[in-house]
C-alpha cells in the first residue's frame, strides 16, 4: 500500500457514544452461592418429573422382539447358512408363533430390525439419485449410483444406487386364530418423501436385472412413489442397528394371544454375521420403547439435586474465601439483617427528630445565642468568620513587614552574627525565630 | 488502467539512461566552445573522477534500447562515454529547463500510489493471499474436495466459506486501491505554473519534468522536489512548512544557491540549455528528507560559474507548502521520489524509507496461537493416520464381508490413500477457517476503541490517540519492560530558563528565576561585560527566526525548545533579537541596534553535541566564534588560561537540580584564521560523499580554545500524571528503563521526581561509570554483586549507567550486563545515542521479554521500531517519533489506560475467542470422528454440507465475535488494582494449559451430544437426517451456554447474539427445510413438531453445561484467582469497592508491601525461560516462588479494619 501514513488527525473526534467508549450498560451476572445452588435445584427438580414421564411411556410400550436369522435356518443346513440363503431353490418359508404378553392396542406396528448393517457406510450412504428418483427427465442421472448405476447393457438403472439394490426382501405374514391379520402398508413412508421425493412417474426399469441380484425385486407398474417399502429403506438409517417400519396392524391384540409368524426368510445377513428381527411394537408420546431418555433425565436431575445439597453441605462447613474473615457467622444474610436493622433505626430516629416538641427542653436552649438571626452555640459564637480570619491574617501581614523594617534597620548587628541576610526571605523567616527567642527570654 | 510510467525496469533503465546524457552534455558543451568561453568538459569530467564509482552495466539489451531513444550520437564519442558511463552511474544531472531533453529522460511527475490495475488485480491480489500459510492451507484441503470419491461433504462447505473470506479481503484491498486512486489523480491534476519555453505556462502537476522550472505562490503547496533558484525575497530566503513531511509546524527557511543570488527576475525564465546553460548535479533519489548533497553549476551568462554546493537548505520538498513568501521558484529535480519507491512496495517511499521498514510485528497471542494451530494440526495428522489404517483394516476384514457395499476385489492404486484422505478432509475443520478473519476483525475494533477513547484525548491540543497498528493490541497486555524518552515524554518539553552561572556568579539561585533576579538585572542594566557577551551568544548563537507580527511583536520561531527558551530569556534581559535579514542579524540592546553578520553555522548533531556560530560583528569588524553545546563538548575545549572548575560546579548544581545545563562559550577569531578554515568549510560543505563527517572533523578544528563564558540552566516541567502513571504501572509489575541523551544527575533527579525510584532509605542506586574497560568491568561486577544481595531485601534498587560505559559494557561484557538488565527492575541510562536506544531494547527483547518503548522525538525513532511496541508521543519535536510507532498519545499518562485498559481487555478477548473458534471446531470434529466408528470407519460425515459451512461461518462465530465488548473488571477497578495486569503478562489466560482445558470441553460436550443423540434416536428413529440435526442443535445450544457462561458482562449486544444466533439456527434451518431439494427437506419441521426432540436438547444442555458450571463455580468459590476475587468485590460490594476511604490506607500498605510483594524477587533465575510455561502454576520469573501475589493480604488487613467498623455500628 502505497507511502501514505496516518497522521492522528488533531482535532478529529469520534462521536461520542456508549459503545465506542465501551460503557454499554451491561448485567454482570457472577456465580454466586445461591444463583447456582438454586440453578441446580431447579434442574433437578424439573428433570425427575420429565424423566419419569419418559420412563412411564417407554413402560407403557407394549414390545415383543423375535430374532429369526438363526432359527430359520433348516438344521440340515446349519452349517452352510450363505449357501442355504444364496441358493434360490431353497423353501424359505419359516411359521413361528409368538405370544402376546399383554393388550396391545392398535395400531400395533411391524418393523425389522437389522444388526450389524451398516447403511451409514459411505459408499452405501452416497449410492442413490435423488434426481432420478424425483422425476422420469432425469432418468440417466446416475453418475453417483455407481457401481450400480447402469445395467450392463448400459441402460439407467431406476431406481440405481447400491441403497436401492439392496432393498429388505422378507416377507412377514400374521395368523391370529388362524385367521390372517391384515398388515397395512399405508402411511408408513413419510408423506413428504412419497409426494415430492419419489416421483409418481418413475417406474422401475432395469432394477436387479444385472449378473449380480441384491435384495427385493420391485414391480415395474408401480411408480416409485406408491413403493413404501422402497421409500423406507432408502432412508437410510444413522446406526448400524437399526429398525425399519414393515407396515400396521389395525387391531388390538389380547393378552396371551398367540399370533403366528409366516416369515419368508429371503434376506442376506449370514455372509456379515448380522442379525434379523421381527419386532411388533405399539407407540406412545415417545415413540417406541426407549427407556434411555428417562433413565438419562433421572440420573441426570438426581445428579444436579446431588451437586445442589453437596453446594449447600461445603457452602455450609467451608464458606466462600472471601467471606472467610468475617467468620462462620458472617453470612451475607447476617450483614443483610444488621444493615436493616440499622436502615430502621435511622428511619425510627428521623421520625422521632420530625415529631419532636419545640417546647422540650434541651441544653442548647440556654447555650446559644442569636447572633444576626442565626442561633449559634455559645462557644463558637465568639469565633470569627473566615472574613474576619482574612483580615486578622493580612494584619499579621503588615505586623511582619514591620518588624521586618525594624530588623533591617538592625541588620548592621545581625549580619556580624547571622551572615545570611542578604535573602529577603530568610531574613523574615529568621526574624521570626528570633522575635519567638526574644519572646521566651 | 496506466499507473504513471515508471516501475521497476523503467528505473533501472533511467540509470543508464542518464548517461547517455551525460554524453549530450558534452556535445552541448562542444557547441558552447564555438560560441563562447566555458572550460572545456574534460573539467567536468575530471571533477566527476574525483570519486570514480566502481559501476559498470553489461546489459547489452538495455544498451540497445537506449541507444535507439538517444537521438543526436555520434560515434568518436562512443569510447568516451562508455567510460563516463562507468564513473557516473551513481548520479544523475538534471538539465536546468530545457524541454525536450528532459522529455524522455526521467519519470514524468504523475503520482501513483496504486498497487493494482484493473488487469493484475486479481491475480496479484490472489498472490498475495495465497502467501499466507493457513490460505495454502484451506486451498489444498478446498482443491482435495473436488474429488468427489473422497470429499465427505459438498465442496461448497470449504469453498464458500474461502471465496467468501477472499472476497472480503480482496473487496478491502480494492476500495483501498481505489481510494488512493482518486487521491493521486486529483494530486496529478492540480494545476501549477511551470516555464515552458520561455514563457510561464498553466499546466497539470503531472505533466512537470525533471528540469522544468516550476513557480509558486504563497501557500501553494510544492508539487514535487525542487532547487529553488529564485524568490521574491531579495536575500534569496523563503519559508516552507515542513509539516506534510515531518510534522514539524514551525517554518523552515529555505535559501537559494549563492549562485543563483542576485539573478534578475527575468532571466530566470531564459536559464535554458541552449544559450544559458545549467546543470544541477545530485545523487540518485534515496530517502533522507534531512540530506541532499549535490552540486550545481550555472554557465555564462552567469558570471559565477564555479561549482555550487547544494544542501536540504537549497531544496523545497514535495508536499510542503511555502508560507510567507510571495513567490518562489525552482528547478523540478527528482519527480514525485516519494512515489518511485512505492512502487516497489508501499514501505519503500521516501517516508516510508526515513523511518526504516518496520517488521510486521507478532505478538506474542500471535505466536501462541500459531503454535496451538501448529498443535491441533498434528493431532489432526495423528487422528488421520491412526482412523486411516483403522479404516483400511476394517475395509479389508469386515467391509468385503458386506456384500451390499459391494467392495470390489481389486482397487486402483491409490486405494490405500482413500480412506485417509477422507478422514483429513473431515478433520479440516479442526483448525477453524474463520480465526484468522475474526482475528482481524476484532484486533481492528480493538485499535478503534483505543482511537475513540475520549479519555485518551489531551484536552489541550486536541489531539486523540491513534494506534497506527491495528494488529498488536494484545501485546499492550503482556508489556514487561517499558522503554521511555524523558524529555518530552515525562517532561513538557516546554523550556523556561531558569537559572545561570555567570563567569563565576551564580544568578537566579534564591528565587529559583534568574530573569527576575535582581543583580542579573543590575548587571545588565550597568553593561557588564561577561554578562554581556553571554546574552549575546543566548541571542545569536542559534537558528532561530524571529517573526514580527504586524503589530510589532516578534515571534520566534525554533526548531529547538532550548533554543527558543535562550532567545527569550535574551529578550527579557534587554537583548531582544529583532531581525534576521539573510546573513545580517539585528539585536536590540537598550534600545540600540546591533548588527552581526553570520558567516558560517556549525550546525548541531548529536555527535558533536553543540552548535556554534561565526559572526562578523558590524560595528568593529571583529570576527567572532559563538558556541553553545553540553558540557562535555565545550568545557574541555576551553582556553589554556581558563579555570572550569566553577563551570563544571554549576554545571553539577544545576543538574542536582533537575535542570537542563548549556555551556556558553565564545572566541575571536583572527581575520586570516577564518579565512583558512573557511575555504576548508567550503570544501566540505560541498563534498558529495560522507558530508556530514567531514563537516564535523572541519568544525574540530575551528572550536578550541574557547573562553567559557557560563552556564544556562534551563527548566522542563514534568507532564501531568506521570509520577502516578508511573506508580501504577510499576505497580503493576511493569519494569522501568529511562534512556536519555540528558546527564546523569538531571537524569537521576527527574527519575526521583517521578516515581521512577524511591529516595534514600528505601531505593538504592548504583553507579556504573569507567571510561576503560577494567574499570567499566569492576563497577559491573560490584553492581551484579549489590544487585544479587539486595534482590532479597526489600529495597527498590535501580542501576544507572552512562552512555560511555553502556558502550564498553555492552562490547565486552555483553552477558553481565543482561544478567543485571534481567536483575534489575529499574534502570536509567544517561547520555545515550539514538542507537544505544536500540541495542538496549534489542538486548532486553533477546531475553525474551515484552518491550514498550516510548519517546517523543526523531532520537527515540530507531527505540520505537526495535521494539515490540512503539508509542510515540505527539508532541512538540514534531510527530516523527509518533509516525514511527505503533500507537501515538498525546500525554505520557495515557500509557496507563492504553496498557492497562486497552491492553488487558484486547489480550483477554483474544485470548477467549481464539480458544473459543478452536473449542467450537473441536467439538465438531470429535463428533464425526466418534461417528466414523459406528459407520465402519468409512469416513462418512455425520452433518450435510450445508450445516457444517454454516456452523462454522455463521452460528458460532457471531456471538463470540460480539464478546469483543466483554469486560472481566471495570476499568476503574483495573486502575485500583494494577496487579492485576499479572494475568496478562503472564499469559495466564491463553497457554498450553488453559487450552488443554477448552480441549477438554469440547471432547467432553462432544461426547455428550454423542451418546445422547444416538441413544435417544436409537432403533425406528435412527434416521440420518433426523441424527445429524439432533446432534448439530445439541453442539449449537452448547456454544451458546458456553459463551454465555464464558461472558463477564452481558450488555444487550451480546443478547442479540447469543440467543438471537440461536433462534436464528432455528429460522434458518426451517427455512431450508422448506425447499424440497435440499438434503434435509422436512427434517426441521419434524423435529420441531416432536417433544421428544425439545427433550433430548435440553438433556443435551443440561449434561455438557453441568459439570462445566459445577466446576467453575467451584474454582470460582474456592480456588478463585485474582480475576475472581476482584470480581466478587466489585459486583458484592464488598469491602474492596467501598473504596472512599480505604484508598489512601491502603496506598500506605501498599506502599510497605510493594518492594516485598511484586516488585522483588526472591531467587529470579537469570537464565531466561519462555515466557509462558506449560503449567497452569507458572510463574513469571520475576515472581520469585517464594513471593506471594501478595496484594490481598494488605486487603485482608483492610477489611479487618472494616468488619471492625461494621461491629462498632
Amino acid at each position: 500500500m502505497g507511502g501514505e501514513v496516518k497522521a492522528p488527525k488533531i482535532g478529529e473526534r469520534a462521536a461520542y457514544s456508549r459503545f465506542t467508549q465501551q460503557e454499554l450498560p451491561a448485567c454482570k451476572p457472577i456465580l454466586t452461592p445461591g444463583w447456582v445452588i438454586t440453578t441446580f435445584i431447579f434442574v433437578g427438580i424439573i428433570f425427575i418429573p420429565i424423566g419419569l414421564a419418559s420412563l412411564f411411556a417407554s413402560e407403557r410400550v407394549v414390545e415383543i422382539v423375535y430374532r429369526y436369522d438363526e432359527g430359520c435356518i433348516p438344521t440340515n443346513y446349519s452349517d452352510q447358512k450363505l449357501a442355504y440363503i444364496q441358493n434360490s431353490t431353497t423353501n424359505k418359508t419359516c411359521t413361528r408363533s409368538l405370544i402376546v404378553p399383554k393388550q396391545m392396542k392398535r395400531p400395533v406396528y411391524v418393523y425389522y430390525q437389522l444388526d450389524n448393517f451398516y447403511q451409514n457406510h459411505r459408499r452405501y450412504v452416497k449410492s442413490r439419485s435423488d434426481k432420478q428418483l424425483r422425476s422420469n427427465a432425469s432418468e440417466g442421472d446416475t453418475s453417483s449410483c455407481d457401481p450400480e448405476g447402469v445395467a450392463p447393457d448400459k441402460h439407467p438403472i431406476v431406481p440405481c444406487g447400491l441403497i436401492a439394490w439392496s432393498l429388505f426382501n422378507d416377507t412377514y405374514g400374521f395368523l391370529v386364530n388362524n385367521e390372517a391379520l391384515e398388515v397395512s402398508k399405508r402411511n408408513i413412508a413419510w408423506k413428504s418423501d412419497q409426494e415430492h421425493k419419489f416421483g409418481s412417474d418413475v417406474y422401475p426399469k432395469n432394477f436387479q436385472s444385472g449378473g449380480l441380484i441384491g435384495g427385493a425385486k420391485l414391480n415395474d407398474t408401480i411408480p416409485l412413489s406408491e413403493q413404501a417399502d422402497l421409500i423406507v429403506w432408502m432412508r437410510t438409517a444413522a446406526f448400524p442397528t437399526f429398525r425399519k417400519l414393515y407396515g400396521k396392524i389395525e387391531m388390538d391384540l389380547e393378552a396371551n394371544e398367540n399370533v403366528t409368524v409366516v416369515i419368508q426368510n429371503n434376506y442376506n445377513t449370514y455372509s456379515f454375521g448380522g442379525k434379523k428381527k421381527l419386532v411388533l411394537s405399539t407407540t406412545s408420546w415417545i415413540g417406541g420403547k426407549n427407556d434411555f431418555l428417562g433413565v438419562a433425565y433421572l440420573t441426570v436431575g438426581g445428579l444436579c439435586l446431588f451437586l445442589a445439597i453437596s453446594f449447600i453441605l461445603v457452602y455450609v462447613v467451608k464458606p466462600r474465601q472471601s467471606r472467610k474473615k468475617f467468620g462462620l457467622l458472617e453470612k451475607h444474610k447476617d450483614y443483610v439483617v444488621r444493615a436493616q436493622a440499622f436502615h430502621k433505626k435511622e428511619e425510627a430516629y428521623g421520625e422521632k427528630a420530625a415529631f419532636r416538641n419545640p417546647d422540650e427542653f434541651y441544653f442548647k436552649m440556654i447555650k446559644t445565642r442569636t447572633i444576626d438571626g442565626v442561633h449559634k452555640l455559645e462557644s463558637q459564637a465568639n469565633k470569627y468568620t473566615p472574613e474576619e480570619l482574612m483580615l486578622i491574617k493580612t494584619q499579621d501581614i503588615g505586623y511582619v513587614l514591620q518588624k521586618v523594617q525594624v530588623k533591617k534597620r538592625l541588620s548592621g548587628w545581625i549580619d556580624g552574627y547571622g551572615g545570611v541576610w542578604v535573602i529577603y526571605g530568610r531574613e523574615m523567616a529568621l526574624g521570626f525565630t528570633r522575635e519567638e527567642e526574644d519572646g521566651e527570654r | 488502467m496506466d499507473h504513471g510510467t515508471c516501475n521497476q525496469s523503467d528505473i533501472s533503465l533511467l540509470k543508464r539512461r542518464e548517461t547517455k546524457h551525460l554524453l549530450k552534455v558534452a556535445v552541448l558543451l562542444n557547441d558552447q566552445i564555438q560560441g563562447c568561453i566555458v572550460r572545456p568538459r574534460q573539467s567536468i569530467a575530471a571533477d566527476e573522477r574525483i570519486k570514480p564509482l566502481p559501476y559498470s552495466y553489461e546489459t547489452k539489451e538495455e544498451e540497445r534500447k537506449t541507444k535507439t531513444k538517444t537521438k543526436t550520437k555520434s560515434k568518436e564519442d562512443e569510447a568516451a562515454e562508455e567510460e563516463e558511463e562507468r564513473e557516473s552511474t551513481m548520479k544523475r544531472f538534471v538539465y536546468i529547463n530545457d524541454d525536450e531533453l528532459s522529455q524522455d529522460l526521467y519519470c514524468d511527475n504523475r503520482i501513483s500510489n496504486r498497487k493494482y490495475t484493473l488487469l493484475n488485480f486479481l491475480p496479484k491480489n490472489l498472490w498475495e493471499q495465497f502467501s499466507r500459510f493457513m490460505n495454502q492451507y484451506f486451498l489444498l484441503i478446498a482443491c482435495l474436495q473436488l474429488w468427489s470419491l473422497i470429499t465427505p461433504v459438498n465442496p461448497a462447505s470449504t469453498w464458500g466459506p474461502l471465496i467468501f473470506i477472499f472476497a472480503v479481503s480482496a473487496s478491502k484491498e480494492a476500495w483501498d486501491d481505489y481510494n488512493r486512486y482518486l487521491s493521486d489523480k486529483k494530486a496529478n491534476e492540480k494545476e501549477v505554473w511551470v516555464v515552458r519555453q520561455g514563457i510561464k505556462k498553466h499546466i497539470q502537476a503531472q505533466d512537470i519534468h525533471v528540469g522544468n522550472i516550476v513557480w509558486l505562490r504563497e501557500n501553494d503547496e510544492v508539487p514535487c522536489d525542487l532547487v529553488l533558484i529564485g524568490t521574491s525575497d531579495l536575500q534569496g530566503l523563503c519559508y516552507v512548512e515542513t509539516a506534510a513531511l515531518d510534522g514539524e509546524t514551525d517554518l523552515k527557511t529555505r535559501v537559494i544557491p549563492p549562485a543563483c543570488m542576485g539573478i534578475d527576475f527575468e532571466l530566470l525564465h531564459k536559464i535554458k540549455a541552449r544559450y544559458s546553460y545549467g546543470v544541477i548535479e545530485c545523487p540518485n533519489p534515496d530517502k533522507d528528507i534531512r540530506r541532499f548533497d549535490a552540486n550545481m553549476r550555472l554557465f555564462p551568462p552567469f558570471i559565477d560559474n564555479d561549482l555550487c554546493p547544494l544542501t536540504i537548505k537549497n531544496t523545497i520538498l514535495q508536499s510542503c507548502y511555502l508560507r510567507n513568501t510571495e513567490w518562489a521558484c525552482g528547478v523540478a529535480l527528482l519527480n514525485h521520489q516519494f512515489t518511485i519507491f512505492s512502487l516497489f512496495s508501499g514501505n519503500e517511499t521516501k517516508l516510508g524509507m526515513s523511518r526504516g521498514i518496520p517488521e510486521p510485528k507478532l505478538t506474542a497471542v500471535d505466536a501462541m496461537i500459531d503454535k496451538l494451530t501448529g498443535a491441533i494440526f498434528v493431532f489432526q495428522i495423528v487422528v488421520v493416520i491412526v482412523l486411516g489404517i483403522a479404516g483400511n483394516v476394517w475395509k479389508d476384514t469386515e467391509a468385503r464381508k458386506q456384500w451390499y457395499v459391494l467392495y470390489p476385489k481389486e482397487g486402483p492404486w491409490y486405494e490405500l490413500l482413500v480412506i485417509p484422505l477422507r478422514f483429513e478432509l473431515l478433520c479440516s475443520i479442526m483448525i477453524p477457517i474463520s480465526i484468522k478473519v475474526s482475528l482481524d476483525l476484532v484486533k481492528s475494533l480493538y485499535a478503534k476503541f483505543i482511537d475513540w477513547d475520549y479519555e485518551m484525548i489531551d484536552q489541550e491540543t486536541g489531539t486523540p490517540s491513534n494506534a497506527t497498528n491495528t494488529a498488536i493490541s494484545e501485546d499492550l497486555g503482556q508489556v514487561e519492560y517499558i522503554l521511555t524518552d524523558k524529555t518530552g515524554t515525562l517532561t513538557e518539553n516546554r523550556m523556561i530558563f531558569r537559572r545561570c552561572c555567570i563567569s563565576g556568579i551564580f544568578f537566579g539561585n534564591e528565587s529559583g528565576d534568574a530573569l527576575k533576579d535582581v543583580e542579573l538585572i543590575d548587571a545588565v542594566s550597568s553593561g557588564s561585560p561577561d554578562v554581556i557577551r553571554f546574552l549575546t551568544v543566548m541571542a545569536i548563537c542559534n537558528t532561530v527566526i524571529p517573526i514580527k507580527s504586524k503589530s510589532g511583536a516578534i515571534s520566534y520561531k525554533a526548531q529547538s525548545q532550548d533554543e527558543d527558551a535562550l532567545v527569550q530569556a535574551a529578550a527579557r534581559l534587554h537583548m531582544v533579537f529583532v531581525n534576521k535579514n539573510a546573513n545580517i542579524l539585528e539585536i536590540n540592546f537598550n534600545a540600540s541596534i546591533i548588527q552581526y553578520e553570520v558567516l558560517d553555522t556549525l550546525e548541531f548533531t548529536s555527535d558533536r553535541k553543540r552548535m556554534s556560530v561565526v559572526v562578523k560583528d558590524c560595528q568593529n569588524g571583529k570576527i567572532l566564534l559563538l558556541s553553545k553545546g553540553a558540557d562535555e563538548a565545550i568545557l574541555p575545549y576551553a582556553c589554556s588560561g581558563q579555570q572550569t572548575r566553577t563551570f563544571s560546579e554549576a554545571v553539577e548544581q544545576y543538574s542536582q537540580l533537575g535542570l537542563r545545563t548549556l555551556c556558553l562559550a565564545w572566541r575571536e577569531l583572527k581575520e586570516d584564521e577564518y579565512r583558512e578554515w573557511s575555504l576548508l568549510f567550503k570544501e566540505a560543505n560541498s563534498t558529495l560523499i560522507d558530508r556530514e563527517w567531514r563537516l564535523a572533523e572541519v568544525c574540530q578544528t575551528l572550536e578550541h580554545d574557547l573562553e567559557i563564558l557560563g552556564v544556562a540552566a534551563i527548566e522542563d516541567h514534568l507532564q501531568d500524571g506521570v509520577p502516578e502513571a508511573i506508580e501504577t504501572l510499576r505497580k503493576a509489575g511493569i519494569n522501568f528503563w529511562m534512556l536519555t541523551g540528558d546527564k546523569q544527575n538531571t537524569a537521576i533527579q527527574i527519575a526521583l521526581s517521578c516515581n521512577f525510584i524511591s529516595p534514600e532509605p528505601k531505593g538504592q542506586l548504583l553507579l556504573i561509570n569507567g571510561k576503560t574497560e577494567d574499570e567499566v568491568s569492576r563497577s559491573l561486577e560490584r553492581v551484579l554483586l549489590t544487585m544479587r544481595i539486595t534482590t532479597s531485601e526489600p529495597k527498590d534498587v535501580a542501576f544507572v549507567v552512562d552512555g560511555w560505559a553502556l558502550e564498553i559494557a555492552l562490547k565486552h561484557y555483553r552477558k553481565a550486563f543482561t544478567e543485571l538488565a534481567i536483575l534489575s527492575r529499574t534502570a536509567i541510562c544517561c547520555r545515550v545515542t539514538p542507537s544505544q536506544k536500540a541495542q538496549l531494547v534489542e538486548l532486553l527483547k533477546s531475553c525474551d521479554y515484552r518491550t514498550l518503548a516510548i519517546g517523543d522525538g526523531g532520537n527515540d525513532v530507531r527505540m520505537i521500531q526495535q521494539a515490540d511496541i512503539g508509542v510515540g508521543i505527539s508532541g512538540r519535536e514534531g510527530l516523527q517519533a509518533a509516525r514511527a510507532a505503533d500507537y501515538s498519545i498525546g500525554r505520557f499518562r495515557f500509557l496507563k489506560r492504553l496498557i492497562l485498559v486497552h491492553g488487558r481487555y484486547s489480550y483477554n478477548r483474544t485470548a477467549f475467542l481464539s480458544q473459543y473458534s478452536f473449542y467450537k471446531s473441536l467439538l465438531i470434529c470429535f463428533i464425526q470422528i466418534f461417528f466414523s466408528f459406528i459407520s465402519g470407519v468409512s469416513g462418512t460425515s455425520l452433518f450435510n454440507s450445508v450445516s457444517l459451512m454454516a456452523y462454522n461461518v455463521f452460528y458460532t462465530s457471531i456471538p463470540v465475535l460480539i464478546s469483543v465488548l466483554d469486560k472481566d473488571l471495570s476499568e476503574t477497578t483495573v486502575m485500583q488494582h494494577p496487579q492485576i495486569l499479572f494475568y496478562c503478562q503472564a499469559g495466564r489466560l491463553l497457554n498450553p494449559s488453559t487450552f488443554a482445558g477448552w480441549f477438554g470441553r469440547s471432547l467432553f460436550h462432544a461426547i455428550v451430544v454423542f451418546v445422547i443423540s444416538i441413544n435417544a434416536y436409537a432403533y425406528e428413529k435412527s434416521e440420518m437426517e433426523e441424527v445429524s440435526m439432533v446432534a448439530l442443535s445439541g453442539c449449537i445450544w452448547l456454544q451458546a451456554f458456553v459463551v454465555a457462561l464464558e461472558t463477564n458482562s452481558f450488555t444487550v449486544l451480546q443478547h442479540l447474539a447469543i440467543w438471537g444466533n440461536l433462534a436464528a439456527f432455528y429460522i434458518i434451518n426451517l427455512l431450508v427445510s422448506a425447499l424440497p431439494s435440499s438434503g434435509m427437506y422436512t427434517i426441521m419441521f419434524r423435529l420441531c413438531r416432536q417433544p421428544y426432540y425439545w427433550i433430548t436438547v435440553i438433556l443435551i444442555v443440561v449434561a455438557g453445561m453441568g459439570p462445566v458450571l459445577a466446576l467453575k463455580y467451584f474454582r470460582y468459590t474456592y480456588r478463585p484467582s485474582k480475576i475472581n476475587i476482584l470480581q466478587q468485590a466489585e459486583r458484592l460490594g464488598g469491602p474492596i469497592l467501598s473504596l472512599g476511604n480505604i484508598e489512601s490506607q491502603s496506598r500506605s500498605i501498599e506502599k510497605d508491601i510493594s518492594p516485598l510483594s511484586i516488585t522483588q524477587p526472591k531467587n529470579r533465575n537469570p537464565v531466561f525461560e519462555p515466557l509462558l510455561s506449560d503449567s497452569p502454576n507458572s510463574t513469571r520469573r520475576s515472581f520469585g516462588s517464594g513471593t506471594t501475589f501478595d496484594f490481598f493480604q494488605s486487603q485482608s488487613r483492610l477489611s479487618s479494619i472494616y468488619s471492625r467498623n461494621c461491629k462498632d455500628n
